[in-house]
């Protein structure tokens, strides 16, 4: 409570008790009251005195005798004043008002007069004033038997005691001291210190004290130099036309391309680049984290980590086991549901499964994704005309949202969210809806409300925390972006559900007209690619928060931001289902073990750069191993295997993921025709 | 014309850099003091208050322009010094008052309250000296408070602004703190 709010309070308790508040006023203090442990105390202390104080007055009166006079006043009256003179019209309160002086002058000698005339009136005025000096005596003397009753200090002492004192005494002291109270606080605490002993103590140790302390501070600078660092920082930042030591992450994956070329997997390396990497290279902007470092900004830069570190390490490291914690999740049917039964099909252009597949081929050897992609995808105009139908089914409605405008999108997820509430990957979609919004408009209860849904329904995945993490670093709040970052450490996985999403866009699809063998495939092989986009552009954020955090010489925050996009990826990875998710996993570690290298070296946090070398290696390692995958299953594309081969190779990506085809192609007998 | 803080801010926003030299020209002492009460050695204070520019520099494009130029400068000041103090955490920190004495042997001054009497003199100097045992008492976070309140006279709006709390959370550890500071010193006197 500020002073001027408890001096206030003060007053209200005071008017309270003394009765003088209107009803609805004193209802208001009561509140006030109530709401405030302080005021509470106070009131508590004020009540208990009042209380005493009544008790004291009570027991005065108790102790005097009873005195009747009425009786007395009341025959006089009858016999004398009234009955002398009925046409006198004095009557006994104005003689009353004339012995104490309250009558007005005119009326006053008016009524001398008469009474100088009159012998009764004359008797009765001896009598009235006699009888109020008898009165006032006979007051004076009860108050005089009184005990000297002082509660003011008693007050305050209780009020100020060790356990009662304001929070912020010495606070409003010091303020005192310095002048900082405004005029009425500054009076009160003035008239409380001189009633108050342990104020006045206070007050006096704080005096001595503040002016020690202060002149010890002045005397720590006053013998300082004045310095001038004014060319020192210009020269410096002359040098920093924009930050030096700026990693790009397409820039690290053409050095990841460099590190495969030189390992020999010329041709993996150009499948992976044509089939994977491309689709992001052709989607997304150079990405830029600035990697702030002592040197960066010194202009100092020397990058943490060599080319040739990687190259020469690779080869000692052998492939990371791959976690696959997904194994017990309930496969996503592949068959469009049967609600879909109703659905009423349009007319196809057939597209059909050959199309796809020579769609993919052509893809695959221009390293043009756009057409594609496109095929997969439906046009705005389409997810709205499918959003206004009511036989769709909520898996194509929840597939239609991504091709939706924003708040159009939310509202067909909320409508989906009411058939499928334990939908993990539902939430996740509201939540990122809600985590898109622009800082400052996202809406602060929903977003928690649907990341705390998901960890009901999927305890163990951590990208949600990620997310809460992005959206209050959004909203400028590192303490709680901290909290949530150190949550989703402790997690085991983090996925963003990319076969539910492919299974969902596969049911849009077929609402849209497709054959449910062409959407399987379009749905198939493009699972993955907008969640691992997702997956990127969160990281990337991140980063450049952590960034951002340590420019400023928050270095703790920066750290944990750093390690936690770190985490990230390794969570990823050990969610991944699909080579797109462990591809995005890698990019993501990679790319935050080069920041945080260079955090390391320039905060001098020597004994982790060890580990982080280890790390980097086996991201290599797992790299290796990628992309001996992808060049197998690329190469499958260049042979000519009739649609229903592929089809059921789309129901295992769809169902199990793509890195699990493998070993369905080992129990199908087909994997040794592959060179 | 004499621009404000946050107009040389945005200048420096907009390309131009002569307000960064305009800004440095304005706090680089009232920096480099604050870097030194925290550090309490000089050398250290310099560099970082010359690397709080080069912060403020990299870091314009996050300044708020509806907030004051000074507690954020400070803020980066202030966080640049506890992360040097953390990293040279074997170094063993003096006490104030001995880190005072040592400035002022280094230059020759001999601190003398005004208008003191020999007596009052010495109740001063026996007070300090209970001051600071006291003082020595503090965690790190409570002598923070006490620097900023006292050191640099900031007032508890300010300090929350620095320390990322609020101005009543603050009052209330200003209070702790200062209650905390006499009882000790109250011991302490007693004790001797």
């Amino acid at each position: 409570m500020k002073p001027a709010d408890q001096h206030n309070t003060h007053d209200a308790i005071l008017a309270l008790f003394d009765g003088a508040l209107a009803p609805a006023e004193a209802g208001r203090v009561r509140a006030q009251i109530d709401a405030d442990p302080v005021a509470k105390r106070e009131a508590a202390v004020w009540n208990s005195m009042f209380d005493d104080l009544h008790a004291v007055g009570d027991s005065i009166v108790s102790s005097v005798p009873n005195i009747e006079l009425w009786s007395g006043i009341e025959g006089r009256l009858n016999t004398d004043v009234d009955g002398e003179d009925d046409t006198e019209t004095w009557t006994f309160d104005q003689l009353l008002d004339l012995a104490e002086g309250r009558l007005e002058p005119r009326s006053a000698a008016n009524l001398r007069d008469q009474i100088e005339q009159s012998d009764a009136l004359k008797q009765d005025y001896a009598w009235i004033t006699s009888m109020r000096d008898d009165l006032g005596q006979h007051g004076a003397a009860i108050a005089a038997s009184a005990p000297t009753v002082d509660l003011l200090p008693t007050i305050m002492q209780a009020v100020t005691s060790a356990e009662d004192e304001p929070e912020d005494l010495f606070a409003s002291l010091l303020e005192w001291r310095d002048g900082q109270l405004p005029l009425p606080d500054s009076d009160r605490l003035r008239r409380i210190a001189d009633e108050s002993e342990p104020i006045r103590s206070a007050n006096s140790w704080l005096s001595d004290t503040a002016g020690d302390l202060e002149s010890l501070g002045d005397r720590i600078v006053d013998n300082a130099p004045d310095i001038d660092v004014s060319s020192a920082v210009m020269d410096a930042v002359h040098r920093i036309s924009e930050p030096d030591t700026v990693v790009s992450l397409d820039a690290e994956r053409l050095r990841r391309r460099a590190l495969w070329r030189v390992a020999g997997s010329v041709a993996a390396v150009a499948m992976i680049a044509i089939a994977i990497g491309a689709v992001w290279f052709s989607l997304n902007d150079p990405v830029q984290v600035v990697v702030p470092s002592k040197e960066t900004v010194l202009a100092d830069p020397e990058p943490a980590w060599q080319q040739d570190d990687y190259i020469e390490k690779r080869q000692l490291l052998p492939s990371r086991p791959k976690r696959r914690l997904f194994a017990q999740r309930p496969p996503v049917a592949v068959n469009p549901p049967e609600a879909l039964a109703g659905t009423q099909v349009p007319e196809l252009d057939a597209l059909s499964p050959d199309a796809v597949l020579d769609a993919r081929r052509k893809a695959a050897e221009t390293g043009d994704w756009t057409e594609f992609q496109r095929l997969a995808a439906l046009t705005p105009e389409e997810a709205k005309a499918l959003s206004q139908k009511t036989d769709l089914s909520p898996s194509a409605l929840v597939g239609l949202a991504d091709s939706l405008m924003p708040d159009e999108a939310e509202k067909a997820l909320l409508t989906a969210v009411g058939i499928l509430p334990d939908s993990p990957y539902l939430q996740l979609e509201l939540l990122e809806s809600v985590a898109d919004q622009p800082p400052g408009e996202a809406r602060s209860e929903e977003p928690l409300a649907f990341s705390q849904k998901i960890s009901e329904l999927d305890p163990e995945n951590a990208l949600p925390y990620y997310l809460e993490a992005k959206m209050y670093l959004d909203n400028g709040d590192p303490r709680s972006a901290i909290a949530a970052l150190l949550e989703a450490q402790a997690l085991e996985f983090a996925s963003p559900y990319s076969l539910e999403a492919a299974a969902h866009r596969q049911s849009a699809l077929i609402a849209n007209g497709l054959e449910p063998d062409t959407a399987e495939l379009l749905a198939a092989f493009n699972a993955g690619n907008e969640e691992a986009d997702a997956l990127f552009d969160l990281a990337v954020d991140l980063l450049n928060y952590g960034s951002d955090y340590n420019n400023i010489g928050d270095f703790d925050t920066a750290q944990i931001i750093f390690e936690g996009v770190q985490t990230l990826g390794d969570q990823i990875e050990a969610g991944a289902l699909l080579s797109q998710e462990q591809l995005v996993a890698l990019d993501i570690q990679s790319a935050a073990i080069d920041v945080l290298g260079q955090f390391y070296e320039a905060q001098g946090i020597v004994e982790a750069l060890g580990p982080l070398t280890e790390q980097s290696l086996n991201i290599i390692g797992d790299l290796d191993s990628l992309s001996g995958f992808l060049v197998q299953l690329n190469s499958m594309l260049g042979d000519v295997l009739n649609p229903t081969f592929w089809n059921d190779v789309a129901g295992v990506f769809l169902t199990e993921g793509d890195l699990a085809i493998l070993g369905y192609l080992e129990d199908w007998g087909i994997l040794t025709e592959i060179p | 014309m004499k621009h404000t803080d946050e107009e040389l801010m945005a200048q420096l926003c907009e390309g131009n850099r002569e307000a960064l030299a305009d800004l440095v020209l304005r706090y680089q002492n009232d920096i480099f003091r604050f870097c030194l009460h925290y550090l309490r050695e000089v050398e250290r204070a310099r560099d970082l208050a010359q690397e709080t520019f080069i912060r403020v520099y990299v870091a314009r494009a996050r300044f708020d322009g509806n907030r004051k130029f000074r507690p954020w400068v400070l803020c980066i000041a202030r966080n640049l010094c506890l992360n040097d103090l953390k990293r040279k955490k074997t170094v063993v920190m003096e006490s104030l008052e001995e880190y005072a004495s040592t400035a002022r042997s280094e230059t020759g001054e001999v601190f003398r309250d005004a208008a003191d009497s020999p007596d009052q003199h010495m109740m001063a100097a026996e007070r300090r000296e209970l001051l600071d045992r006291a003082l020595a008492t503090l965690d790190d976070e409570s002598r923070e408070i006490v620097v900023l309140r006292f050191f640099q006279r900031m007032q508890a709006r300010d300090i929350a602004e620095i320390v990322d709390s609020t101005e009543g959370a603050v009052r209330t550890r200003l209070h702790r703190i200062l209650k905390s500071l006499r009882g000790k010193y109250e011991f302490i006197k007693d004790d001797l």
